[in-house]
């Protein structure tokens, strides 16, 4: 075995994944070479590091939080329906509103006609004198006498 | 790890018994607390990422198909989880001037060792982790399920979903990766 083919055999060599074959063919070489047998060294010496190195548990109530925190995510996600339900009445007070300025304005063009009427009696043009012999004519006689004394 | 019947309990799942989750918690918490916090390289942000990775596998068991048993579905999950955790938090370290990997490294023993106790386990454990730390995320998640977790190359590849032939090789580069970093450390 050459020591290309040997150095690809280090790693299922140390997870006692060869076959019988392949380990017989592997253990002669490291037995004759120095170099690999030295590189295999410091793979055994990393995976016994491996081994010792501490095994971490969970801490103490890590289940008891978990199904904690996924309540409290599931109670939240009921609680956005108020939210939600407000958001929507909002929403529909918005629509009609602006139905009802549509309506008016549609309503508005329908009926060009009246609404020059109603301009046009707005209008100084249109403006008629107070007739002497009315209520009108009679207050304004009166209040022009108190203006001249 | 104790293993669970994995039908039987994602059909209680199923059937509304919220207790079937807290079971797979029980089973599986050790070994997804255990991964994080290698994957990660710190023990104290490791039960914030577990309890992500438990909550994520809440919100999705329904959707969950049994083609996979559900620790490997979970490790999985753990493994990404992780992943994003680093990703944010390198992110984070721009801005903060910060190298997270190390600072659980500082906790060890520091100091030139004697040729004598050059393959002393301690300093060994320790160059180890912070090598560890410095591999990729890819050779990273191979090597920490491996010999940390203790899975077969099968259950790697189907957690990872890819060949067993990948994870052999990934493997094997992780293990020179991690024994040419270790020289630098002086070890």
């Amino acid at each position: 075995m050459r020591c290309s083919k040997a150095k690809k055999l280090f790693s299922p060599y140390i997870d006692t994944a060869l076959t019988k074959a392949e380990e017989e063919l592997f253990d002669a070489h490291i037995r004759d070479c120095n170099e690999c047998r030295s590189r295999l060294e410091e793979m055994k010496v990393m995976h016994n590091a491996f081994c010792s190195m501490e095994r971490l548990n969970a801490p103490y109530g890590f289940t008891t939080r978990v199904m904690a925190n996924i309540n409290e995510k599931r109670t939240k996600r009921w609680s956005l329906f108020p939210v939600l339900g407000m958001v929507i009445e909002a929403s529909v007070v918005v629509l009609v509103i602006m139905i009802g300025t549509r309506a008016g304005s549609f309503l508005g063009t329908a009926f060009t006609g009246q609404t020059t009427n109603i301009s046009s009696s707005l209008s100084l043009d249109t403006f008629e004198a107070v007739q002497p012999n009315s209520i009108g004519g009679a207050y304004l006689a009166m209040m022009e006498g108190n203006n001249e004394k | 790890m104790k293993k669970l019947d994995d039908t039987a309990i994602l059909l209680r799942f199923k059937n509304g018994d919220t207790s079937a989750f807290q079971e797979i918690v029980l089973a599986y918490q050790d070994s997804i607390f255990n991964l994080c916090a290698y994957m990660i390289g710190d023990p104290v942000n490791a039960e914030d990422v577990a309890q992500d990775v438990f909550l994520k596998a809440y919100q999705n068991l329904k959707a969950f198909k049994p083609n996979a048993s559900i620790y490997t579905w979970l490790y999985r999950i753990a493994i990404n989880t992780c992943i994003d955790y680093k990703r944010k938090v390198s992110f984070e370290s721009v801005f903060k001037h910060q190298q997270h990997d190390e600072d659980i490294i500082a906790n060890e023993p520091s100091g030139d060792p004697s040729p004598e106790s050059i393959y002393g386990s301690k300093q060994t454990a320790a160059a180890l982790k912070k090598a560890l730390g410095k591999l990729s995320r890819k050779l990273k998640s191979v090597i920490v399920m491996k010999e940390i977790e203790g899975l077969s190359y099968e259950e790697i590849a189907d957690t990872l979903e890819i060949s067993i032939g990948t994870v052999k090789s990934r493997i094997s580069r992780a293990r020179e990766e991690l024994k040419e970093l270790m020289k630098g450390f002086n070890l």
